[in-house]
This record gives C-alpha cells, sequence and structure tokens, in this order.
C-alpha cells in the first residue's frame, strides 16, 4: 500500500491532487473549526441571555415576595420558573448562602452546592449562574438559575454534523473538479506527449494543438517548432543522403561502365593472346611441310635413283615449295610492317591482267585447275606495287581454294571505275556467317567452325591483303551469304 | 614385290608423293588415301600393316581416324606413324592416350628417320 501510495504521490497528477487534498482539508478543517466555534459562541450567547432574562425576572419577583414573606409565592414562581424550557433548577439563598427555597426540596437548609459556572460552561449540563436579590439597596439573598445546556449541546452536534457532510460533499465536489481540471490541464501535456512519441517516431508533420496562451501552449509552440526544425532537418539530410546515394550511383555506373569496358579489353586481349598462340603453332605449321618437302625430295633426289620424269617432277615441287615458302615469308613481314604502319609500297606500272594471271599460276602446282581468269588483256593499268597486289590476290584465291568445294570454280573479274579498278574473286564455297562477316578481315581470324578447324592457315591472309589494299588508298570486302559462296572485292586507285 | 604393306594418310599430295617414293624405293608396298574417307574405305578393303597418318586433315581429324583403327579389334596390329607438327600438337598429344598411336613424328621430319622408325615396327 505503501509503496502504491509513493507511486502516486510521485505522478504529477498525484501530487497535484494530493496538494489540493491537502489545501482543501486544511481550508475546511478551518472553516469547519471557525464555524462550530462560531456557532457556539452565537448560541452560547444566546442561552446566557435567556439565562440573564429569566434571572432578572426571577430576581424581580423574588425580591418582591421575600420582603413579604409570601412563602407560597415563592414557590410558585419557582414552580413556574420550572416550568420554562431548559431550566434545571431554580434556587433561591439567603445572604449566608443557604438554599431557603429550591426546585430541588432536598437542598433546602444545606449550604448551595453548586457554584456559578464559568467559562467552559458549554461543557458542562448544567449552567447555573446566581443573581443578587436587592431591594433599595438592600441585598437580600440570591437566585441561582441552572440551566440546562442539553438541547444546546444537541442543536450544536446537530449543526457541528449538518456542516461537516455539507463540507464533505462539497469536498468531494472539489476534489471531483480538481481532479477534471487535471486532467484537463494534463491533456494538453498527455497530446504533447504522444505528438513527441510520434516525433520521436519519425513523423515531424505532426503538430500540437495550442490551446492557450500560458506556459503549456508556450510548451506546445516549442514542440511545435521543434518538430518543424526536425523536419527540415530531416529533410535536409535525406536530400542530402539522396544526393549521394545519386552519386555513388552514378560513380557506380560509371564503374560498372569502366569495368566492363575493361573486361571487353581483357576478353579481346585474351582472345588476341589465343590467336598469338594459335597464330604461332599455325606459322610454324605452315613453314613446316614446305621444308619438309623441299628438304625430303632433296635427299630423296639425292639417294634414290629416279626416274628422268620423276626428277623434274621433284626439282619443279621443290621450287614450287621455295616459292611458297617465300610468299609466307613475305606475308608474316608484311603483316608486321602493316602493324607497325611501316609498310613501304614499291609503285610501278601494274598490268590487271598480268596481275591476275601471275597470282593464278601461283597455284598452277596444285590439282586444281579451278581459277578462272577472267580479266581482259586489254584492261586498265593501275599505279601500284606490282608484288605486293599480287600478293593479296593470291592470299585471296588461298582463302576460296582452301575453304572452298574441290570441284568449283572460282572466277576472278574485274570492272573498272571512274577513279579506280574492282577486282572481285567468287567462290562457291560455304560462305561466311553475318556475324563473322566483318572480322573476317581481322588478324588471325579465322572463323570458329568445323571447317576453319581442319584446315591449314594463319588467319592471316585477308588481314595482310586489306593492309596493302589501304596501303594503295583502295579498299576491300566481301559479300556473303551462307550455303552461297562468297565474293571479295577489292579497289586500287588507277592512279595510286 | 610383295612385301609389307603401308597406307600413306595426307592430303597434301605432294608430303604423299615424298614418302611414297622413297617407301617404294625400300621395298614396300606402298598405298595412298588423301582424306579420312578414302583412308578407311581402303583400310576395311585390304587392311594395311602399316599406316603413317597425318593429323591435320579436312573432314576427319587425325585423331578420330586413329581411334577408329584402335576401336577395331581386326586391325589391332596395323602399326601407326603420326605426322604431326609442334607446338600445341604436341600438348594434346600427352593429353590424349598415348597408346593411340605407336609412333610420332613432327614436321619437318627426316625422310631417313622415318624409314627407320617403318623398319622397326614392322619388324618388331
Amino acid at each position: 500500500m505503501n509503496t502504491y501510495f509513493s507511486k502516486i504521490v510521485h505522478t504529477y497528477k498525484g501530487k497535484w491532487l494530493l496538494a489540493i487534498f491537502s489545501i482543501c482539508f486544511l481550508m475546511f478543517f478551518l472553516l469547519i473549526f471557525d464555524r462550530v466555534v462560531i456557532t457556539r459562541q452565537f448560541l452560547f450567547q444566546r442561552e446566557i441571555q435567556r439565562v440573564n432574562h429569566v434571572g432578572s425576572l426571577l430576581m424581580n419577583f423574588i425580591g418582591d415576595n421575600m420582603l413579604q414573606r409570601d412563602t407560597n409565592d415563592i414557590k410558585m414562581i419557582i414552580r413556574k420558573s420550572m416550568e420554562q424550557p431548559d431550566i434545571a433548577l431554580v434556587s433561591v439563598l439567603d445572604t449566608n448562602k443557604i438554599v431557603r427555597y429550591s426546585s430541588r426540596e432536598e437542598m433546602i437548609g444545606k449550604p448551595n452546592p453548586y457554584i456559578d459556572s464559568g467559562i467552559d460552561a458549554l461543557n458542562t449540563d448544567i449552567y447555573y449562574k446566581t443573581f443578587c436579590i436587592t431591594y433599595e439597596n438592600n441585598y437580600l439573598g440570591f437566585v441561582q438559575v441552572g440551566y440546562s445546556l442539553a438541547k444546546v449541546r444537541q442543536n450544536l452536534s446537530a449543526a457541528f454534523f449538518r456542516i461537516l457532510i455539507i463540507e464533505i460533499l462539497l469536498f468531494c465536489a472539489i476534489l471531483f473538479f480538481a481532479w477534471r481540471i487535471t486532467e484537463s490541464l494534463l491533456r494538453p501535456l498527455s497530446e504533447m506527449k504522444d505528438v513527441s512519441n510520434k516525433i520521436a517516431g519519425g513523423d515531424f508533420s505532426i503538430r500540437a494543438k495550442v490551446t492557450s496562451r500560458d506556459g503549456i501552449g508556450e510548451l506546445a509552440l516549442a514542440l511545435n517548432n521543434m518538430a518543424r526544425q526536425l523536419g527540415d532537418l530531416s529533410e535536409n539530410m535525406n536530400n542530402k543522403i539522396n544526393q549521394a546515394t545519386q552519386d555513388l550511383k552514378s560513380g557506380n555506373e560509371q564503374l560498372r561502365k569502366k569495368t566492363v569496358e575493361l573486361e571487353e579489353s581483357n576478353r579481346k586481349l585474351l582472345e588476341l593472346d589465343t590467336l598469338k598462340s594459335d597464330f604461332v603453332s599455325l606459322v610454324s605449321h605452315e613453314l613446316k611441310t614446305p621444308l619438309t618437302l623441299i628438304i625430303g625430295f632433296a635427299k630423296t633426289l639425292l639417294t634414290l635413283d629416279l626416274t628422268e620424269e620423276q626428277k623434274e617432277k621433284y626439282l619443279n615441287i621443290i621450287e614450287a615449295e621455295g616459292k611458297r615458302l617465300a610468299h609466307l615469308i613475305e606475308n608474316y613481314l608484311d603483316i608486321t610492317a602493316i602493324e607497325a604502319g611501316t609498310l613501304s609500297l614499291v609503285k610501278g606500272t601494274v598490268a590487271m591482267h598480268d596481275l591476275v594471271r601471275d597470282a593464278a599460276d601461283y597455284f598452277k602446282m596444285g590439282p586444281d585447275r579451278r581459277i578462272d581468269n577472267r580479266v581482259s588483256r586489254e584492261f586498265a593499268l593501275v599505279k601500284g606495287d606490282g608484288e605486293r597486289l599480287k600478293r593479296v590476290l593470291i592470299n585471296v584465291l588461298e582463302n576460296a581454294l582452301r575453304y572452298g568445294p574441290q570441284r568449283e570454280t572460282v572466277v576472278i573479274s574485274a570492272r573498272e571505275d571512274t577513279d579506280s579498278v574492282v577486282i572481285s574473286v567468287v567462290d562457291k564455297g560455304p560462305g561466311i556467317k553475318k556475324e563473322d562477316q566483318g572480322k573476317i578481315f581481322d588478324k588471325f581470324f579465322r572463323g570458329a567452325d568445323a571447317i576453319t578447324e581442319r584446315t591449314k592457315g594463319s588467319g592471316l591472309g585477308l588481314a595482310i591483303a586489306k593492309g596493302i589494299v589501304k596501303a594503295h588508298g583502295g579498299s576491300m570486302w566481301v559479300e556473303s551469304e551462307l550455303g552461297k559462296g562468297s565474293t571479295f572485292s577489292f579497289s586500287v586507285p588507277k592512279n595510286g | 614385290m610383295g612385301g609389307h604393306s603401308i597406307l600413306i594418310i595426307d592430303d597434301d599430295p605432294n608430303i604423299v608423293e615424298l614418302l611414297s617414293v622413297n617407301l617404294l624405293a625400300s621395298g614396300y608396298d606402298v598405298n595412298a588415301a588423301v582424306d579420312g574417307k578414302d583412308a578407311q574405305a581402303k583400310i576395311m578393303r585390304r587392311p594395311p600393316e602399316l599406316i603413317v597418318l597425318d593429323i591435320m586433315m579436312p573432314e576427319m581429324d587425325g585423331w578420330e581416324l586413329c581411334k577408329w583403327i584402335r576401336d577395331d579389334p581386326f586391325l589391332k596390329d596395323v602399326k601407326i606413324i603420326m605426322l604431326t607438327a609442334k607446338g600445341t600438337e604436341k600438348d594434346k598429344l600427352i593429353g590424349r592416350e598415348i597408346l593411340q598411336a605407336d609412333e610420332y613424328m613432327t614436321k619437318p621430319f627426316d625422310i631417313d628417320e622415318l624409314k627407320k622408325n617403318v623398319e622397326r615396327l614392322l619388324h618388331a
């Protein structure tokens, strides 16, 4: 119970109510006290007046009768007085205070036992007062009146209880109102508490109601101000965070793009690397066959007994393979020069028909007779590097022959434009995929299908061809459709 | 003159010529095929005792052909010499089952060495 009480007392409401309670209590206590005291005094005064009134009447009556020694009258007066309400005793005393006449017969003849009541008379049951009986300045005796205070006291009690009850009711009413008032006082505080909680929860737009122009109203204003500031701050921070996030995002985006670019570069580098090592093995392979043949046949010619026909055949093979080696080596040297940009052309006058014929001748040593030279003899002369242009044709033809089916013919034709000559090589091979058509002139590119995997080739031929054509100021391209063959064309400016 | 039968499988006719002329001079019975299909046909008709096989060929890889030969129980006694180029081929070589072929020669090869290997394999 104690802890419960102390808990209440420590609340604002509790303190408030306790204070009001204490004040009310004190006030009421004082009021009651006051009222009671006043009432007592009032009543008391009234009774004293009555006693005095009765006393003075008796004084006169008895005074008269004592003179005349009319005992019966005195007794009658006493009797009559006793009939008055609240009179408890009437005694007539002589000058020696001996009772001569009394409403209480047993007192007659004895000294008066009752002394007058003093100030605290209200606490006694009977109020005694003695009056002097005098006649013409003669002191005849006394009359003592005993006045019963029972009724007064009863009245006082009744009044006291009445007051008490009223005061208690008032007290309760006031407490009730005090309680309601604290409620209404505290309501804005409680509301503000809710608002504060909501603000703490992140809602900066909420505002407390300002219902008065006092301290509580000011508190509400302050709270609202704080909420507003927090809101602004939060918005600021949010904006900054958003901005930072945006920056981060765009930074990230850029990073991502860079990473993608890097990955692409990496991939290309790796690709190139793989192609290079493939190249190295292919180059060595390409060079080895002619070498094998040259050395082999040379040895054969030296060690075996051969027919004249065989001898001639083998010597021709040696020559052709030697030339092939030369071509291959020239190719490799050229690609290096093209890459380094140091390719220097040996310019002369080139007759296109002869050029094509010589290029075709290069292949005549093989079993295929599939090159159809449709460039007429009268065809235009071109200023260019004959040897290299021949190599361009040889490279293109090599491709066409290598990848084309065995029985089809490769057709070479030319046409003359205003400023340039365009040579076209048409084959009926497997054609080139659309996605590869752009890459086919790339160094090392060899396509990625079954055919290229099995054939020999370094992937340089077309790259070199294009490089040489470009060095002349011309261009090179391919038209092809899968399954329908390809047409490789290049243009050479007529006047270099 | 009858003798051991050798089949040369290479798409380059010059190589075929080179090998044929030399092996014939050594007294062998020499046949040639220019690609895998041709080779298979000829092997089925008359299984040779020794095959000289080039790895790089159009349409049928030398390895494939080798495996085909090895898988056939009737051809288990056929000797195989494989011609390869140096470089990654050799690496592939090590990766594969080395028991496929009986001998490996890298280009450019010495014709005499080839003859010696043939000799050794057929008279072992």
